[in-house]
């Protein structure tokens, strides 16, 4: 015989009461549990979504980096390439030259100072970076047969007041030869070849691609050679104009500053579709890093958004978890309360007789708290078991983002029995301890008798 | 020794107060086995239950073996009742989730020698004594009145007190188990033990070498003489 076997027996005794008590320390654990395995739940979901999300917007923003660099490789590529193949974006021709002429032989005929292009070279223009004076006139190859444009260029003249640019062409040396496509194409030539035009002997330097354009059936010569062969000494018929500075409507702003320096000029725009296609590129990069910057806020806005939702819902779960934890614990305790109290009133005759035999008040209290932390023991372990089992099933039905068994090894099993173990008895204590030490301490002849 | 002086006892009734014991004075020495009779609500249990450091008087003193248990803080009297005084309550009192031999056991919870082997041999024999073997695992409320009583007894007299305190131990009994009840408490009193017996019963009365008759809440007259015998 001792205090544990008269718990027991009282245990046994009451089994209902002790049932009861059990289940609503297990509900208030349970329920406890899940709402924060729940809690716990949702911070690795969210986890595990932003960190999806993350990486899902980081690829796309990626790729459309890439696709930008891309774009901007390209346009930077095919403008300089074309800058180079076509020569120039602005062709400068004496007031009185006939376009039509131009157009239809590829020649020109109305002559120009060449010290025009000093004159430009010297003024203040800003809207070219290079200029290249020119001779072009078609003529017929006799010693090859074969109607050709002749161009005689000097390469670029130094723009003064401004570090020298790289420049986009060099010049043709004296004695050589640079060959058009349908030119060398048809005549048979090779680098290194030595040719007759015109009575002067010229050695072919480079041979040209495929342009397409009236350049397959040009050949480029040395300015001074040109005009000489041509008898247009210090006369030029054109001046190119390359890598325009201006903005918007280009042509316009280049007249303007153009016929303020050189007056009985008048200025045309060459190869139009060679800047089109360089427009179309520019475009082709702005709208990449337009949508490269779409997609980045686009990102952003998921992020936010997914943050902003995920929020909500841990903070709807949280406030639901903050009423309904507080208020099942809250329930549990009034139940264990006032089954303890019910129980201490039974047993208060219980009390007044092992008071009576000569029990210390202290072993009564034993009594009742050991039962109490029985109760919270089994019902805590109960609770865990429930709450973990019901999130378990729960979990693979509502098929949750990360495995049920990650969220279950966060979820604060341990604190959770602590808490059952500390509330339990806790609770019961106090509903149990007060009655059960008044009882105690009054006579037990007055116990006995009861109200 | 048992010293009761000029004890009191009041009941705050719904009804009003009742005054169940007024003044009664009583000195019984080691040994002594006395009885008291009285008509039904003259105030014997009262007496016996302020005596027994069960119940506060209203005034007056009470004195086992010299000791005023009232004077002792709560736990210390706890103590002092279980191993100085032998309670049998009228209505028993016995723990309901308990067996027969439990509940005998019980008592020794009181003196912490519960689960020493010689006092469970000691509760056994006692159960045994008062012919309750066949019993010995029932819980009370599957055992008849008398049963019940003599559990109540058995429990007094396992802490082996120096007082023995009955209320109508025999009242339930046929004679038989009356004779064995009424023996083992002459055999208490003749072993040096203070037994005081309130009872109706003739018999029980006739085994004491004291009877003295209460009526309402007073001793009549203390007559040792004539009671003494038999
Ligand atoms: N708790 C109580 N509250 C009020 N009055 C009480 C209380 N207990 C007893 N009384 C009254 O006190 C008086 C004495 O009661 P007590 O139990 O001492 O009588 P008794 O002599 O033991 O009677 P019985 O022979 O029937 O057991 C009775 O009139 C009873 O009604
Ligand atoms: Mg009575």
């Amino acid at each position: 015989m001792s205090v544990w076997r008269l718990m027991l027996r009282e245990i046994l005794h009451r089994k209902l009461n002790f049932g009861l008590g059990v289940l609503s320390v297990a509900i208030a654990i349970a329920c406890l549990v899940g709402a924060q395995s729940l809690l716990q739940a949702d911070r690795v979901i969210t986890q595990h979504i932003l960190s999806e999300r993350q990486a899902e917007v980081e690829t796309a923003v990626a790729e459309k980096q890439a696709e930008v660099e891309k774009a901007g490789a390209e346009l930077q590529d095919a403008m300089r390439k074309h800058m180079l193949g076509l020569g120039f974006n602005v062709l400068i021709l004496p007031e009185g030259q006939d376009l039509s002429e131009l157009h239809l032989n590829g020649s020109l005929s109305a002559t120009m100072p060449e010290h025009y292009v000093t004159q430009l070279a010297e003024s203040k223009i800003v809207t070219v970076n290079h200029l290249l004076p020119s001779v072009t006139r078609r003529i017929h190859w006799d010693e090859r047969d074969m109607d050709i444009i002749l161009v005689g260029t000097r390469g670029e003249v130094p723009i003064m007041h401004r570090a020298m640019k790289k420049p986009l062409l060099d010049a043709v040396a004296p004695g050589k030869m640079v060959v058009g496509y349908e030119v060398h194409l048809k005549l048979g030539l090779k680098e290194g070849d030595k040719v007759t035009l015109m009575g002067k002997e010229f050695t072919v330097s480079t041979l040209h691609p495929q342009r397409g354009s009236q350049d397959d059936t040009t050949v480029w010569i040395d300015l001074a050679q040109a005009q000489e062969m041509l008898g247009l000494q210090n006369l030029i018929h054109a001046i190119l104009a390359l890598e325009c500075d201006c903005a918007g409507d280009r042509i316009s702003v280049i007249r303007q500053e153009i016929a303020g320096i050189l007056p009985g000029t008048q200025v045309i725009e060459r190869y139009s579709q060679a800047l089109a296609r360089a427009e179309a590129r520019g475009y082709a990069k702005q709208s990449a890093e337009e949508a490269l910057e779409r997609e980045k806020q686009a990102g952003q806005e998921l992020l936010d958004q997914t943050v902003t939702s995920r929020e909500e819902i841990e903070t709807r779960h949280a406030g639901l978890a903050s009423v309904l934890v507080p208020l099942v614990i809250g329930a549990s305790a009034l139940l264990i309360g006032l089954l303890s109290y019910v129980n201490t009133r039974q047993r208060r005759e219980e009390i007044g007789i092992l008071r009576a035999i000569g029990l210390r008040a202290q072993q009564i209290m034993l009594v009742l708290l050991s039962k109490a932390v029985m109760m919270g023991l089994i019902g805590g372990v109960l609770g865990v078991v429930l709450g973990l089992g019901v999130l378990a099933f729960g979990g693979t039905g509502v098929n949750l983002p990360v495995p049920v068994s990650e969220v279950i090894r966060s979820s604060p099993v341990m604190s959770a029995l602590v808490t059952a173990m500390v509330l339990a008895p806790v609770l019961a204590s106090l509903a149990s301890w007060l009655p059960g030490l008044i009882a105690a301490r009054q006579d037990p002849a007055v116990v006995l008798q009861g109200d | 020794m048992l010293e009761l002086t000029n004890v009191s006892k009041t009941y705050q009734g719904a009804s009003g107060p009742v005054q169940a014991v007024k003044a009664v004075s009583l000195t019984l020495e080691a040994g002594q086995f006395v009885a008291v009779q009285g008509p039904s609500g003259c105030g014997k249990s009262t007496l016996l239950l302020m005596a027994g450091g069960l119940m506060h008087p209203d005034q007056g003193t009470v004195r086992v073996g010299g000791v005023d248990p009232y004077t002792l803080p709560p736990d210390k009297r706890a103590t002092f009742r279980g191993e100085k005084i032998g309670f049998v309550f009228q209505q028993f009192h016995l723990v309901p989730y308990l067996s027969v031999l439990d509940n005998v056991l019980a008592a020794a919870l009181a003196t912490g020698s519960s689960t020493r082997k010689e006092v469970s041999d000691r509760a056994r024999q006692l159960v045994d004594q008062f012919g309750l073997s066949h019993r010995m695992h029932h819980v009370p409320n599957s055992l008849s009145s008398g049963e019940r009583q003599r559990t109540a007894l058995a429990r007094a007299l396992l802490n082996e007190p120096s007082h023995l305190l009955a209320d109508e131990p025999t009242g339930n009994l046929d004679r038989e188990n009356a004779e064995t009840v009424l023996n083992a408490m002459s055999d208490f009193a003749s072993a040096g033990g203070t037994v005081l017996l309130v009872t109706h019963d003739d018999l029980a009365a006739s085994r004491a070498q004291t009877v003295l008759t209460m009526r309402a809440g007073e001793l009549e007259t203390s007559s040792p003489a004539t009671a003494a015998t038999r």
